[in-house]
């Protein structure tokens, strides 16, 4: 009989063993192997065969403080395999101490597979260059070179990048990693690409889409140089030049910087290297963080009126008074008595009725931003009146990064993601800021069709009642947009330098100035348009206040 | 003596104008403060505190202390003096009427819990009054028994929330608002429904004895 079970024991652990051994996997994490703690960095699995019955990654991490509170947070993904066959997804990495473990879940939750991760030896402080492909030796030690297929295929996943620098490749790049970089860019990124000789190698629909020339041809230099010419698009500027031909070539594409060498990457000398590195601007990634803070800080606040709480104790002893009065008891005192206290509970409802306090109070910002691609930046910010431990659900573009305290309670941080969903727990007066970027489709864009005509095409799902169109810094005040085509007539310009977006130091007007950062609407054309809502939700036992304040920032054309 | 039965009149008022005061007081202290969110942080939730409901559940057992005193005095008793005092008490419920229906904005999803608590308030008043009036002599001079009967009262208060808190009014107020298990909810109606149940025959018969008089 032992050896009976014994014999079932070991094969039940071979199959286990066996099982697990089939999705052996290989884990990348980082751009380049190499990430900076609290920002989004890619994950990739490469399998040795396809997973079969893989429904989902998980990603679990624990993450400690200075004073050893301990906080774990989960992040869960269906599987979906690129045409590469592998898997890649964006977490954030907050702690390079702990090694992150990765799971393979069969659909029933059962692991399939695991493999932990460690991540320190590969730690930056700060965003790091990127280099792709060959490039010279000046650059090619300053940055963290990766080959064209080690390039994320998501856009939220260059968030370490300081800037991208794409050389001399054998296949170029694939469309879906120019979709990225192009939508890295439109956030406000930073790409430098080396063209020359090696245009034709790189030459994309996309890549002449974020070039600051049109119509590229290849030119031979004195010297026998192959350089890359076109026509100057409106916003580019030429930064360098030598023998009267540029070399280097600055456009803007939404947010971001696009700098053109118009040589190869392998012949620039030392000091054109050197040269070119002086002009190469950092990323400047929007961050609604700040905004959205301060936007949660003023956030109203329900509650009943305390004059009208004290008014209606006065009543009830005025009412109390005037039954002591009463010599005499008659029957149709009760009644009486009855309707007055009736009466004064029916006000006091009328009165509390929209005045609920409520357990969580949460803002959330959105900009979204439109070129020929769209992407979203969004920040939810959530604080806790609850006198108990509140459980919140988040609903995000992408996966969370958060901004965590400096110190916090075991598990006071946890989180759990999983397919756009966030769940965690919120103290007695906690807050939480979750941060997620995400990809949009372009539902909203406008044309200047003459000196003071915009033409607008919206395909959003309703009216956006504030809208401001900027043209080289000058603000002309629109109608709302209607979900539909519409050409309009321009105003008069609002006076020099005020982009008043709905009220005066309002919700939109906070959340503009935070994009004007990363955005330069003193020069070109764009539209902003957004709106703010209010709305009370109760789920689980709580009553949330949540306010919506979105913002659209769409790059405008010229006919 | 025995004067006429009367549901409250100018000597008996003060606990009842205690209770609204007091109950009235706590309500307008449980209103967080604030217009913005950044004025409730960080200390709003310890004014979300269920004061009130505290305040309300000590108050109603005080009503009931001083009612039994007040019937003793009025040489009340038998089963009329048992129902002039659930009137008084319920009495005393409907002059909170009011903050009731007030302190559903502060704590929003919690009527039922509020229900529970005004049955509750109500039993454990009635237990008080019975307790009180089977302890004061029928007469109109104050009685000796007066600081033993408070003392038990905040026994009755205070002890059970060092271990087991449903067993005190205060802690089962806390207990329901919080969405105690049903099981554990009848457990804090138990004690007072028990205690209830074996003093009221013994209030009736008691008080109905001449030997009182």
């Amino acid at each position: 009989m032992a050896w009976v079970v014994s014999v079932t024991l070991c094969g039940l652990a071979l199959g286990y063993v066996g099982a697990r051994a089939a999705y052996a996997l290989d884990v990348a994490v980082g751009l380049g192997g190499h990430v900076v703690p609290g920002c989004l960095a890619p994950i990739r699995l490469t399998f040795v065969d396809p997973p079969g019955d893989v429904a989902c990654l998980r990603v679990l991490q624990n993450v400690r403080d200075a004073w050893g509170g301990e906080t774990r947070m989960s992040f869960e993904f269906p599987m979906v395999l690129s045409d590469a066959g592998d898997c890649e997804e964006v977490i954030p990495l907050y702690d390079v101490e702990q090694p992150i473990r990765v799971e393979l879940l069969a659909a029933s939750g059962m692991v399939l597979a695991e493999q932990e991760v460690g991540l320190r030896p590969e730690e930056k402080d700060e965003p790091f260059p990127v280099g792709v492909g060959a490039l010279s030796a000046l650059f090619a030690d300053r940055a963290v070179l990766v080959s064209p297929a080690e390039l994320p295929r998501t856009w939220s996943a260059y968030a370490a990048a300081e800037s991208v620098w794409i050389g001399r490749t054998r296949d170029g790049l694939d469309a879906d990693r120019w979709d990225a970089l192009a939508c890295w860019v439109l956030s406000g990124g930073t790409v430098v690409v080396f063209t020359g000789g090696d245009f034709f190698l790189l030459d994309a629909p996309r890549l002449r889409d974020l070039l600051p020339i049109a119509n590229p041809v290849l030119m031979k230099r004195e010297g026998g140089t192959r350089v890359l010419a076109g026509d100057l698009r409106d916003d580019a500027a030429v930064l360098l030049s030598k023998e009267g031909v540029p070399w280097l070539i600055a456009g803007r594409y939404g947010g971001g910087s696009v700098l053109l060498v118009t040589t190869d990457a392998l012949s620039l000398d030392h000091e054109e290297s050197a040269e070119l590195l002086r002009h190469i601007p950092p990323a400047r990634a929007l961050s609604l963080v700040a905004a959205t803070s301060d936007l949660l800080d003023q956030q109203s606040v329900d509650h009943p009126n305390t004059w009208v709480a004290t008014l209606l104790v006065g009543l009830v002893v005025i009412a109390l008074s005037l039954l002591v009065a009463r010599r005499e008891w008659r029957p149709s005192m009760g009644l009486a008595l009855l309707g007055v206290f009736g009466l004064l509970a029916l006000s006091s409802y009328l009165h509390t009725a929209p005045r609920v306090v409520n357990d969580l109070y949460r803002t959330e910002t959105r900009v979204s931003v439109y070129g020929s691609l769209g992407i979203s930046v969004s920040c939810s910010a959530l604080f806790s009146s609850s006198p108990r431990a509140a459980e919140a659900e988040v609903r995000l573009d992408g996966v969370p990064a958060e901004v965590l305290p400096r110190r916090f309670g075991s598990g006071s941080c946890d989180l759990s993601y999983v397919d756009g969903t966030a769940q965690m727990k919120l103290a007695p007066g906690g807050r939480r800021f979750l941060t997620a970027l995400g990809t949009a489709s372009a539902v909203l864009q406008a044309r200047l069709t003459g000196d003071a005509e915009v033409h607008l095409a919206s395909r959003l799902p309703r009216r956006i009642p504030d809208a401001l169109l900027l043209v080289d810094g000058e603000a002309f005040p629109l109608p709302a947009i209607e979900p539909r085509d519409v050409t309009l007539h321009l105003g008069n310009p609002l006076p020099s330098g005020t982009y008043r977006l709905g009220g005066e130091s309002g919700p939109l007007e906070r959340l503009l100035a935070a994009a004007a950062r990363t955005f330069p609407l003193d020069q070109g054309a764009w539209l902003v348009a957004g709106e703010v809502t209010e709305m009370r939700r109760t789920g689980d036992g709580l009553r949330t206040k949540v306010r919506q304040v979105s913002l659209y920032v769409v790059e405008v054309g010229r006919d | 003596m025995t004067r006429p039965h009367i549901l409250i009149d100018f000597d008996s008022w003060r606990p009842f104008l205690g209770l609204v005061l007091f109950c009235g007081g706590a309500l307008v202290f449980s209103i967080p403060g604030g217009r913005v969110v950044r004025d409730l942080a960080p200390a709003s939730y310890a004014l979300r505190l269920p004061t009130f409901f505290y305040a309300y559940a000590l108050t109603m057992g005080l009503l009931g202390l001083a009612l039994g005193t007040a019937s003793a005095e009025r040489g009340e008793r038998g089963a009329p003096m048992l129902l002039w005092l659930t009137l008084r008490v319920l009495l005393g419920q409907l002059l909170c009427l009011p903050y009731l229906v007030f302190s559903r904005a502060l704590f929003p999803g919690r009527e039922g819990a509020v229900v529970l608590i005004f049955v509750l308030t109500t039993l454990v008043s009635l237990l008080c009054a019975t307790f009180s009036r089977l302890t004061e002599r029928p007469t109109p001079w104050r009685s000796s028994t007066g600081s033993a009967k408070y003392l038990l009262f905040l026994c009755y208060y205070a002890i059970p929330l060092a271990g087991m808190p449903l067993l005190s009014p205060l802690g089962a107020v806390r207990s329901l608002l919080d969405g105690v298990a049903p099981l554990w909810a009848l457990l804090a109606f138990a004690v007072p429904t028990a205690l209830l149940a074996v003093l009221a025959p013994l209030a009736v018969r008691l008080g109905g004895s001449r030997a009182h008089v």
